[in-house]
């Protein structure tokens, strides 16, 4: 990326402290730790770097690709198409109300970052987190591989950040495994650029189980 | 039976080996009886004549889908559309598991095409799909709802025959299951299962189970999932089983090795979904019971 403008835009985006909420929601995280699935940094590791090299890598990641372009075309019926293709994939009823609540809020926050067209189209329909963002992303000329990127970047350090708390782990073992995503991440990205679309979506049916058993487990810290 | 190379509306290059079969169903409400107006079919798919097995006779047409040579091996190529017209009512299920034979190099696939007018219901429970080690397969289920369509329905997958000691290795099944409404997804589920890869065995994916599962209904407003997770308590140790609602899709899954459990699980929450969308009971295919 040689435009610093853009750069510190994506830091930006991919902060943890974006104030749109995402600390809340642990994505199955929760569940799986309270079945002890996950207990320690190795099973911690196996679930993030797991979940992000394949479901995230054959869905959420395409489906950025080519909101990006969308918004880059103002093809105003491709983000549409997408963003419900996302939102008709969530694996349960938790997963999809956080997709809506943090793109909600994202929409919110953009369109008092003067991206006004994110609060527009959110009269049209829910968007998903991956849509607002790609929207930022897009208006404010970050390319494609560095959206993508980040995105993935930001999901790792929220998960990581919740096995922190919930298994528990110390920072430094939490710091190891946002390592391994690091590594992880690159090849993910050119994964989800050549991806047909027909080959977009990928089911993972434990965390798909999980995360519905978290709907109506007795104990929470988080929302999902 | 044709062979696909002899065949004039053959999709395939005139040269593709393997089998193809196609079969269409078109119901119609007929005189407050739902019948079996249309049918054709190419290649070995067929179907038993339609029975009225529920107890206010007029109810639900019931038909089982025959596929004769029990499987698909590498090459062969089905196809099966069903449409159920304005009020229809129809139960499809099938008498034996599909199976994906191992492969000689080319996949198989299975195209399944339903569509549901307003205010008809389709019920579609074929039984599981036995993808046997080496295989390559990919299943693709479009379900196009018009407005006050019900359509309630399940895939159940084995991956391997684990009674017979066969694991799942090799081979690659794809599938896609999928439900529109007015052109727009609704709900889509696509599964990549490939032999010895971490989706088999680790704990996010199937956690070293052989057999998933996943019933989805459309067509209910009241919120009863809590009457469903009662029906459908399981013993966690040695299975999993969630229910979910998504806007108005109501999202049922199995995981464990068993596929008659599943479906009996499955028949549970259908008891529930049935009596709230219609009030009437389930009626549930003898032939299950053989």
């Amino acid at each position: 990326m040689h435009n610093s403008a853009a750069l510190l835009r994506l830091m930006q985006l991919v902060s943890p402290a974006l104030p749109v909420g995402a600390y809340a929601y642990s994505q199955g995280l929760e569940h799986a730790v309270a079945e002890r699935w996950v207990a320690d940094e190795q099973s911690a590791a196996d679930w993030i770097i797991g979940l992000l090299a394949n479901a995230l890598a054959n869905l959420d990641a395409p489906v950025l690709v080519r909101l990006h372009a969308a918004w880059q075309a103002n093809d105003a019926e491709a983000v549409r198409y997408w963003n419900r293709y996302l939102q008709a994939s969530r694996e349960s009823a938790e997963l999809l109300a956080e997709d809506r609540h943090l793109g909600g809020a994202l929409a919110r926050l953009l369109a008092d970052l003067d991206v006004g067209e994110a609060i527009e189209w959110k009269r049209g329909s829910a968007p998903s987190f991956a849509t607002m963002f790609a929207l930022a992303a897009a208006r404010w000329a970050i390319p494609c591989r560095d959206t993508v990127n980040g995105f993935l970047w930001s999901w790792s350090e929220n998960q990581v950040a919740a096995a922190i708390k919930l298994v528990p782990l110390g920072q430094t073992a939490g710091q190891r495994i946002l390592s391994r995503a690091v590594a992880a991440i690159p090849p993910v990205v050119e994964h989800a650029i050549s991806l047909a679309d027909d080959d977009i979506g990928f089911l993972a049916p434990a965390l798909a189980i999980g995360s519905a058993l978290h709907e109506t487990q007795y104990s929470r810290l988080f929302r999902s | 039976m044709l062979q696909p190379s002899a065949m004039s509306h053959s999709a395939a290059a005139p040269d593709a080996p393997g089998w193809m079969a196609g079969l269409t169903l078109g119901f119609v409400r007929r005189g407050g009886r739902t019948v079996l107006a249309r049918r054709s079919h190419y290649g070995p798919l067929h179907v038993q004549r339609p029975f009225y097995p529920e107890a206010d006779r007029d109810g639900t047409c019931h038909v089982y889908l025959l596929h004769p040579p029990g499987g698909l091996v590498g090459g062969d190529r089905l196809h099966v559309h069903v449409d159920a017209g304005a009020g229809a009512e129809v139960l499809l299920t099938s008498p034996a598991a599909q199976k994906f034979y191992r492969t000689n190099g080319l996949p198989a696939q299975l195209h399944q095409h339903l569509q549901v007018a307003e205010g008809a219901s389709l019920e579609w429970f074929p039984l599981e799909t036995i993808v046997f080690n080496g295989a390559s397969g990919a299943s693709h289920t479009v379900v196009e709802l018009a407005a006050g369509a019900q359509f309630t329905g399940w895939e159940i997958t084995c991956l391997g025959r684990r009674a017979a000691g066969e694991g799942f290795h090799t081979g690659e099944y794809r599938q896609r299951f999928e439900i529109l409404r007015h052109d727009e997804a609704l709900w889509i589920e696509r599964a990549l299962l490939t032999g010895n890869s971490a989706v088999l065995d680790t704990r996010w994916g199937m956690a070293g189970y052989s057999v998933t599962g996943t019933l989805v209904h459309v067509g209910t407003e009241h919120d009863g999932l809590d009457v469903i997770r009662e029906a459908t308590s399981s013993d966690r140790d040695n299975e999993l089983f969630s229910v979910t609602k998504m806007d108005d899709v109501v999202v049922c899954r199995y995981l464990g090795h068993h596929a008659e459990r599943a479906r009996s699980l499955f028949v549970r929450a259908w008891e529930v979904l049935r009596q709230q969308a219609s009030g009437r009971p389930v009626c549930a295919p003898r032939i299950w019971n053989t």
